[in-house]
């Protein structure tokens, strides 16, 4: 039984469970073993002091739905050994949030391209700041910071 | 060609791609040896863009998400919004939502229909089902004033009330649809041809399923019977009777009949609504245009929905402010889409487009 | 440039054709006069055949695009002319406006010539085909003993060209059509063939007009039922139109061996296809249906009427069914079609055995 840090709920009554960083893949794993075996999505939330992961888990058996959350400053475990679907998603929050996930097979910008510098959805991410995404010669996308290069 | 393994993109400009999805396959002739697909290539950040303005606001960028089937993005924001901010929502309001809602689910499942067909090289159902979808799109040109992108469901109801003629549209289309249903569906399903092209193909297992998190038809087709209005009902689900269909294949002919019967149970839906409908306010007057800028919330709130693709919800944050602090997207396509190298694993090219277009991702939504 | 090519195309095809009746009138001592005149009629004659050939195929694209539009609730062609009848024309004008793209790692000539070789054979293919009664009116242009031998190697040549311009083109998405429709053709040539020689068998002859004369009483659709299914089938996938358009796939690979073409090529490749359908609408007519044979009407309406059947149904498939997979495909033609034309080929053996005289 791993220890949860502590228990709250969202407006509409889904639980929420903290728990430290350090336990959430076995803690993922033993709930997988309860009966959460959807892994809904990964998410990242920047709160300026810290950084939140967000799991959303949902049970096809018995229907019950659970959002683990825990505090991290920019690194936490993969769970691509539980869900395979979890690839996907802890690469868009590396894109996006900037958490870097430990063990993950293939840590990759998906939605951005490849050489974006900065995580949009940080909160101190300079909006004003412009990139330009050009196709490079091997038919994969760069950027740049000047806008006429690659034309 | 030393190695025999061909390295061959599929788009983003591919006919067969719904858009901009790229993938890339390595071919063993005309077999399939790996498949890993590319996206991103209509990433606009609707997250951020959400973030960035009122409440209100961020609806047209939700608008955007699935932009066949934008009024089921619209019902996920709204119900998050109104679960965090607790607002009372007449019932007739609810109602409504529930029809449209509806209605735009079979579109979206018609233009599935259409291009699925197209990619398996039929160019005839394609006509057949834009067709059915221009009367969907009238209605809703109707009601809403608009035919693709709607911003008709406001935080506190609908923006406007169903007219009778809309109504009298309603009925109309709910008595036509069902045998120009069963034609379409005729022509692909008594087809050999395309029968034997997509049974036993793109077969995701119970356990990939579970395991990529892929939700709406095509999980049902996979055997699990998970479908969110059942299960934890919103608006007036639990009123109301439907079937979940479900099949145990998990192949793509799976997947075609289960959005065929689910397209019969919408219609099923739209029928029971139109004779339950209330009298009463479309909207809370409470929160009236002036008043929805100054909406401000704390806490969190994740409302899940059952999109035409699978389950759609929004995860909102709000610190306090008029301005949500997080606004987190769980779209159904992208999940469904990370399946795509278990799918396409040693099938062959043909398949590819089969399967593909069996997922139905739309790129607003995966891309976001 | 491209027109210029293509009647060089065309006189070389008449030169090659007439070979036979040139040294015949040379050896036998006919004075020079007399067969200079005689190659300006048979240059005329295939002039017009050519006219005849595009005339034909403006028609089918033209019933094709209203009756296919009509199938999906469209209208179809409807600005250009009368009820949009010339609108291929105003097509064809503006293909031939449009910038000739060549990828620039293309083999260029062969992919400049490819085109030309779908579309060549299958106009010099209409000089094969018996349009008439010989015996009254000549209005089949090259009359000789092995007629429907050249019309066959015709009909052979011209996928080849589909084959040259998806090599030529330098694109994965050409290789692959043009590898699909190597694999294609040889999986339905071989079934045509020898159903197509089950029927000589019977007409004792390789001459199209003495296959149509024997043909007199019963049309060989009926003693060679199977081997007209099979020959009907494989025609339907020489041409590679739906369910059998593995080459070009549009939602698989593009365009298949046409994806690079632009402007004009890809307009020659459009109108050979069409073209094909014709071509093989009358080779299933000639061959199974009696050709010009039949009563109180002229034998060239006969021709046309059941030429005309022909292509209705090749457009049915085309709009109803959808696109077979290649291994599908192939097993159909090795599995399927191959046996059944071999049975058949016994079969009108032993037909031609027992009732010799009759066919």
């Amino acid at each position: 039984m791993i220890p949860i840090e502590s228990e709250s709920s969202t407006k509409n009554g889904i639980k929420v469970v903290y728990v430290a960083k350090e336990n959430i893949l076995p803690f993922l794993s033993e709930k997988k073993q309860e009966g959460y075996d959807t892994l809904l999505m990964i998410s990242g939330v920047d709160y300026r002091d810290h950084l939140e992961v967000l799991y959303h888990l949902l049970s096809s058996t018995n229907n019950s739905r659970l959002i683990v959350k825990t505090k991290t400053d920019g690194e936490v475990d993969s769970v691509t050994s539980l869900w395979k679907g979890a690839d996907w998603h802890e690469r868009e929050t590396w894109d996006l949030v900037g958490i870097r996930f430990k063990n993950h097979p293939n840590l990759k910008r998906i939605l951005l391209a490849e050489g974006w510098v900065g995580h949009p959805l940080r909160k101190d991410y300079p909006m004003a700041k412009k990139q330009y995404v050009n196709l490079a010669d091997n038919g994969e996308d760069t950027v740049s910071f000047d806008k006429m290069e690659g034309y | 060609m030393e190695d025999k393994v061909i390295e061959v993109n599929f788009g983003p400009q591919h006919p067969s791609t719904h858009g901009v999805l790229r993938i890339k396959v390595k071919l063993d002739g005309e077999i399939i040896v790996d498949a890993q697909p590319v996206i991103g290539y209509l990433h606009r950040n609707a997250e951020k863009l959400a973030e960035m303005g009122g409440y209100p606001k961020g609806m047209i960028y939700i608008d955007r998400l699935d932009y066949v089937a934008a009024l089921n993005m619209e019902l996920g924001y709204v119900l998050a919004v109104e679960s965090l901010m607790d607002v009372q929502v007449p019932e007739r309001a609810q109602w409504i939502r529930m029809m449209m809602v509806e209605l735009n689910r079979e579109a979206s499942h018609l233009i599935w229909l259409g291009t699925h067909g197209l990619d398996m090289g039929m160019l005839t159902p394609f006509f057949y089902c834009f067709r059915e979808r221009e009367r969907i799109l009238r209605i809703f040109d109707e009601i809403t004033g608009s035919r693709l992108l709607y911003n008709y469901f406001a935080i506190g109801g609908v923006y406007s009330d169903i007219t009778p003629k809309a109504m009298d549209m309603i009925r109309e289309w709910t008595e036509d649809f069902i045998p120009k249903l069963e034609e379409i569906q005729s022509i692909l399903g008594k087809s050999y041809i395309y029968v034997s092209r997509t049974k036993g193909v793109g077969v995701l297992t119970r356990e990939d399923v579970l395991s990529y998190g892929v939700t709406g038809p095509m999980q049902r087709a996979s055997g699990i019977n998970r479908d969110v209005r059942k299960d934890s009902p919103y608006l007036y689900y639990d009123k109301i009777n439907f079937d979940v269909p479900t099949r145990t294949e998990g192949d793509v002919y799976a997947r075609f009949l289960v959005r065929i019967e689910e397209m019969r149970q919408s219609a099923r839906i739209v029928r029971q609504i139109l004779d339950k409908l209330p009298a009463g306010d479309h909207y809370n007057k409470k929160y009236s245009k002036p008043m929805l800028v100054r909406l401000k919330a704390t806490g969190e709130a994740y409302v899940p929905t059952e999109s035409p693709k699978g389950e759609f919800g929004i995860h909102l944050i709000g610190d306090g402010s008029s301005i949500p602090y997080r606004v987190r997207i769980r779209s159904p396509s992208f999940a469904n889409l990370s399946s795509i190298p278990t799918m396409l694993k040693g099938y062959k090219i043909a398949d590819l487009t089969a399967a593909v277009s069996s997922i139905d991702p739309v790129f607003g939504e995966v891309d976001r | 440039m491209n027109l210029f090519f293509f009647l060089m195309s065309i006189l070389y095809g008449i030169v090659k054709f007439l070979h036979i009746n040139f040294t015949t009138f040379v050896l036998n001592g006919y004075p020079v006069g007399l067969w200079v005149a005689y190659l300006i009629v048979a240059v005329v004659e295939v002039l017009l055949v050519f006219a005849l050939s595009m005339v034909t195929v403006i028609i089918i694209i033209y019933v094709f695009r209203k009756y296919m539009a009509d199938a999906q609730n469209r209208i179809g062609p409807n600005r250009v002319g009368p009820w949009g009848t010339l609108q291929l024309i105003a097509d064809v004008f503006k293909l031939i406006q449009k910038q000739d793209i060549i990828p620039t790692t293309a083999d260029r000539t062969a992919y400049k010539v490819a085109p030309y070789i779908v579309f060549t054979p299958v106009v010099l293919g209409f000089i094969l085909i018996p349009f008439g009664n010989v015996s009254i009116l000549n209005l089949m242009v090259v009359n000789f003993n092995y007629t429907i031998l050249f019309l066959v190697a015709f009909m052979t040549v011209a996928p080849v060209g589909e084959i040259i311009g998806g090599l030529a083109s330098h694109n994965k998405f050409s290789l692959y059509g043009a590898l699909r429709s190597a694999a294609q053709d040889m999986g339905f040539e071989v079934p045509m063939l020898i159903s197509l020689i089950s029927v000589i068998v019977l007409a004792g002859s390789y001459n199209a007009n003495e296959i149509v004369t024997a043909q007199k009483y019963i049309p060989f659709i009926i003693p060679e039922i199977l081997g007209f299914l099979v020959f009907f089938l494989a025609m339907i996938g020489r041409q590679s139109i739906p369910p059998f358009d593995l080459p070009e796939s549009g939602s698989e690979l593009v365009s298949g061996f046409s994806t690079e073409y632009s402007g004009m090529r890809y307009g020659i490749f459009y109108m050979g296809n069409f073209g094909f359908m014709a071509l093989s609408a009358f080779v299933v007519a000639v061959v199974y249906l009696g050709g010009w044979e039949g009563p109180i009407f002229p034998g060239t309406v006969w021709l046309i009427i059941k030429g005309a059947v022909f292509i209705f149904i090749f457009l049915l498939t085309w709009i109803s069914l959808g696109r077979v997979r290649i291994d599908q495909l192939l097993q159909l033609g090795w599995k399927y079609l191959l046996p059944l034309s071999i049975l058949n080929l016994l079969i009108s053996a032993g037909i031609a055995i027992y009732f010799g005289g009759v066919f």
